[in-house]
């Protein structure tokens, strides 16, 4: 069976690293005898987006990896490098769609990756480097592999980072590429459902009084931060108080209704083993409220005036399969760097620090 | 009342998005709090079109928690029923994504079911708006309201007096009141004006949006973005460059029981005057010096309105820019289809057009000698909407003496083919040598096929053009000077042809690609149509 045609990811294994682009190549014809337009001359467009490096954690983690990358394919065709570290020689194996990705799997040394894969880089479009081999910081071919990307993104929750390590991390490589972070991607439906619930109510924005998130591990939470970063920067709070380890008390801006002009912000933790990067958020204000939570396997939202519920929202199923693919997705069609997400971490920064009572 | 207020409409989709939490989620474009009430609820055109469209919208979060439908029409329908009549139309129309079968996505239907009501009266009852007021104002959907007429154009003024008479018409000074109004808007020049006087009585322009399901359309809308986010196509993009400019819009099928509306219509007023037209503005426009919808209506306005009159004053005829046809018996994929005339609901002597080639001439400094050749038709080989943009050969063909057998005839001339529906795509046909040691010629098709090359599902139009309404975008809608230029021009023929019934019909046999005399018309200018 052809792989190009199949829906199932099949490698073919390559002796020599100048095999690999005419493996492709064969990999990437179609059988000739579907080849309808074979009789018209018709040369079809490769239409690869960008290249993709993918440090993988382990062997389980690239066949996850793989897996998600070939089903994106048709929708982000790129050249995938999925590079594990081995100390022993070169293993290559290849892989092509017809429509879609051209995939290489390579394990070696991890000091020889970037040398590797530099001439192997689609020229005229972006690399995004997708960093998943534990705490960048500690890891010597990070940097080198960084250094061939436009773009580099981290999982600050599967890699374990904080606030403080994504923000020196973004520090380090600012100037010469940008920092995304799947933790941030993961925050796009709730953002967007934050958004519609609050704009059912003529200046609700600058009303609020209380936020709660509910996430594993509270305020230790990438997402939870994050998420409370993003509002206290969009809405102009600024930290003022900490009233406990998962709870602190913010200053709206002078412009706000004079009534209440503080916003209590909490964290609660939720017990473990949901995976899910947030469980809940719940902003309250004179009159209103929005609360976003998962019901089983779907999005839920609704919005109250006083007691009534004036709007009711539930979203389509979001597993947490589903959920890692689809962020990669997302991450795969933007290019450049996200300064909202820069201005969210930094106001995240800031929001641990007052919690852990530093100054 | 039918001031034009461009600048106000962007301003006010400004203040729409100037929400602070909105930054950063311009991907993700969402509708306002808002209530759609829709005329004709009980219609094809809802449950087929609107409904699985909304409900796409939904399952999308493009619309906020308190959106609201009410379905409008005589049918004695409550709540339960028109939600039952919708949950078949979405089962049965909807994107397989949203597809509510084996169990789907209950939920999801469910919060989107709730939000469905009904109102049951006479379009031209005063107390059935009275109602409507009332429910309107007990929804908590806020000031925003949009009107769909899904009904005959022959309702609309009555709609509009009325909904005008219960002050519906600018529903709340807070929020926004939009009507959405489908095509045909009029027969004639005289009709539309007439149409869009009786819609200025009683909403300004900016409330108004026509819709062209055609503009919705992906491909249509990549058009634009060909044509003004690529720097290399944009210098050629005029007569120095451009032979001629094909526009085909074909239909395998027939009238499809449609013989009453289409012997008052025709394929002139059914395709050319509003699909066809649309498609050349947007190929031959200027670039608009901004993308928001006055700038580019302002653009295709321009270039509608300069196209040279079909009938000029004075012409002994229109055959020289214009051929007619109906099909006669024949096969369509093998099988056997009847003639017209012997279609439900038509005359036995009809003389209804259902083919039309047109050739337009642009007068703008850009066009000047580009003929534009238009062609639409019913019963044609196959299903197929493409823009074909033939260039000129190279000034000198050197290679006609170094290669025996390389005539003027045997170098293919570059073609960019935009294809609308079906394989939504772009190709580019140029010459390439063919590997040898001889040197040997060949046209070769580089062909990018939009759906398989992002492999994103692609919106249905009405998705696009029903959101796009709630965020108070007309880009996509028919701005009324648009309506008219388009009719202004279509009219003297669609007189000239109802003033001489054509004694030839049937003129073409369903399956072929229309009368020969649509191939003479081509080859007097030395050129043919191109095979899609």
């Amino acid at each position: 069976m052809n792989p190009a045609t199949s829906n199932a990811l099949q490698w073919s294994a390559v002796n020599r690293a100048d095999e690999i682009e005419s493996r492709w190549a064969v990999l990437r014809q179609p059988p000739a005898a579907a080849h309808e337009n074979a009789a018209e001359n018709v040369h079809q467009c490769r239409a690869l987006t960008l290249n993709l490096v993918v440090r993988v954690a382990d062997a389980a983690d690239a066949a996850r990896m793989a897996g998600y990358l070939w089903r994106l394919g048709p929708r982000h065709p790129a050249r995938v490098f999925l590079v594990s570290p081995h100390a022993d020689g070169l293993h290559l194996q290849v892989a092509a769609q017809e429509q879609g990705s051209e995939m290489l799997h390579v394990a070696l040394p991890p000091e020889r990756a970037a040398a590797f894969l530099t001439p192997l880089l689609q020229s005229d479009l972006p690399a995004l480097l997708l960093w998943r081999g534990g705490r960048p910081q500690v890891h010597a071919e990070f940097e080198p592999l960084a250094a061939l990307a436009d773009r580099v993104l981290v999982d600050a929750q599967f890699l374990g980072l904080g606030a403080a390590d994504v923000a020196a991390l973004a520090q380090r490589l600012r100037g010469w590429t940008h920092l995304a972070d799947l933790s941030w991607t993961r925050l796009t439906p709730w953002r967007q459902l934050l958004y519609q619930g609050l704009e059912t109510t003529p200046g609700a924005a600058q009303r609020v009084t209380a936020v709660t998130i509910a996430a594993p591990a509270g305020p230790a939470n990438m997402a939870a931060l994050l998420l409370a970063g993003w509002l206290a920067r969009q809405l102009q709070w600024t930290p003022a108080q900490r009233l406990s380890a998962a709870s602190l008390q913010l200053l709206r801006p002078a412009a706000s209704p004079p009534a209440a002009p503080a916003v209590t912000l909490a964290f609660q933790t939720t017990p473990p083993g949901r995976s899910a990067a947030l469980l809940g958020v719940q902003v309250e204000g004179e009159g209103f409220r929005v609360a976003i939570c998962h019901h089983g396997p779907h999005l839920e939202m609704s919005v109250h005036h006083g007691e009534q519920e004036i709007g009711h929202w539930a979203g389509a199923a979001l597993t947490d399969q589903r959920r890692e693919a689809d962020c990669l997705a997302v991450e795969l069609s933007i290019s450049g760097g996200d300064p909202l997400y820069r201005a969210a971490l930094a106001s995240a920064c800031a929001i641990a620090r007052q919690l852990e009572g530093q100054p | 009342m039918a001031a034009l207020s461009t600048t106000a409409t962007a301003a006010a989709a400004a203040d729409e998005r100037a929400h602070p939490l909105r930054e950063g989620l311009r991907l993700q474009r969402t509708a306002p709090p808002c209530t759609m009430v829709i005329f004709g609820a009980s219609g094809d055109l809802t449950k087929r079109k609107l409904m699985p469209a909304l409900y796409a919208l939904a399952r999308m979060q493009r619309l906020p928690p308190n959106f609201h439908v009410i379905g409008v029409a005589v049918s004695g329908w409550d709540d339960d029923t028109f939600r039952q009549h919708m949950r078949a139309g979405v089962e049965q129309f909807a994107n397989p994504d949203d597809q509510l079968a084996d169990g789907g996505d209950a939920a999801s239907w469910a919060s989107f079911a709730a939000r469905l009501q009904y109102v049951a009266g006479g379009f031209d009852d005063p107390a059935l708006y009275t109602k409507l007021a009332a429910t309107l104002k007990a929804l908590p959907g806020g000031d925003n309201v949009l009107f769909y007429l899904a009904t005959p154009p022959s309702l609309i003024a009555t709609i509009g007096d009325q909904l005008a008479r219960a002050g519906l018409n600018q529903f709340s000074p807070k929020g926004w009141t939009r009507i959405i109004v489908e095509k045909p808007f009029g027969r004639d020049l005289a009709s539309a004006r007439s149409l869009n006087q009786a819609l200025h009585r009683v909403f300004d322009e900016e409330q108004i949006f026509r819709i062209d399901h055609y503009l919705g359309k992906e491909t249509v809308r990549n058009i634009v973005v060909f044509r003004f986010a690529n720097g290399i196509f944009e210098p050629i993009w005029n007569r120095r460059y451009i032979d001629h400019v094909q526009i085909t819009v074909a239909e395998s099928i027939g009238i499809e029981r449609r013989g009453k509306y289409y012997e008052e219509a025709g394929a002139l007023r059914d395709m050319v005057q509003n699909h066809l037209l649309q498609v050349l503005a947007v190929v031959a426009m200027e670039a608009p010096v901004r993308f928001e919808a006055g700038p580019v209506r302002d653009e295709k306005v321009k270039v509608v309105s300069s196209i040279r009159p079909l009938l000029p004053a004075g012409a002994a005829s229109h055959e020289a820019c214009a051929v007619r046809g109906q099909y006669g018996p024949g096969f369509v994929g093998g099988d056997p289809v009847a003639g017209y005339r012997d279609e439900a609901n038509v005359a036995a002597a009809s003389s209804r057009e259902t083919f039309v080639a047109l050739k337009l001439g642009i007068e703008n400094w850009r066009w000047a000698g580009v003929p534009f050749y238009l062609r639409s038709g019913k019963r044609l080989p196959k299903r197929v909407s493409e823009v074909a943009i033939r260039f000129k050969s190279p000034p000198f063909l050197m290679f006609q003496d170094l290669i025996p057998g390389t005539g003027d005839n045997a170098i293919a001339a570059n073609v960019l083919v935009i294809r609308i529906q079906p394989d939504e795509g772009i190709s580019l046909r140029f010459e390439a040598k063919v590997p040898g040691t001889d040197m040997r010629l060949r046209p070769v098709k580089m062909d990018f096929q939009y759906g398989t090359s992002f492999g994103e599902p692609q919106p249905e139009a009405y998705e696009t053009l029903l959101l796009d309404a709630m965020l108070g975008d007309g880009m996509l809608f028919s701005r009324y000077d648009m309506v008219e230029a388009a009719w202004a021009l279509t009219t003297p023929l669609l007189e000239a042809w109802e003033q001489f019934p054509a004694p030839e019909f049937p003129n073409y046999a369903a399956g072929s690609w229309g009368p020969d005399a649509a191939d003479e018309f081509m080859r007097r200018d030395g050129r043919e149509w191109r095979r899609p």
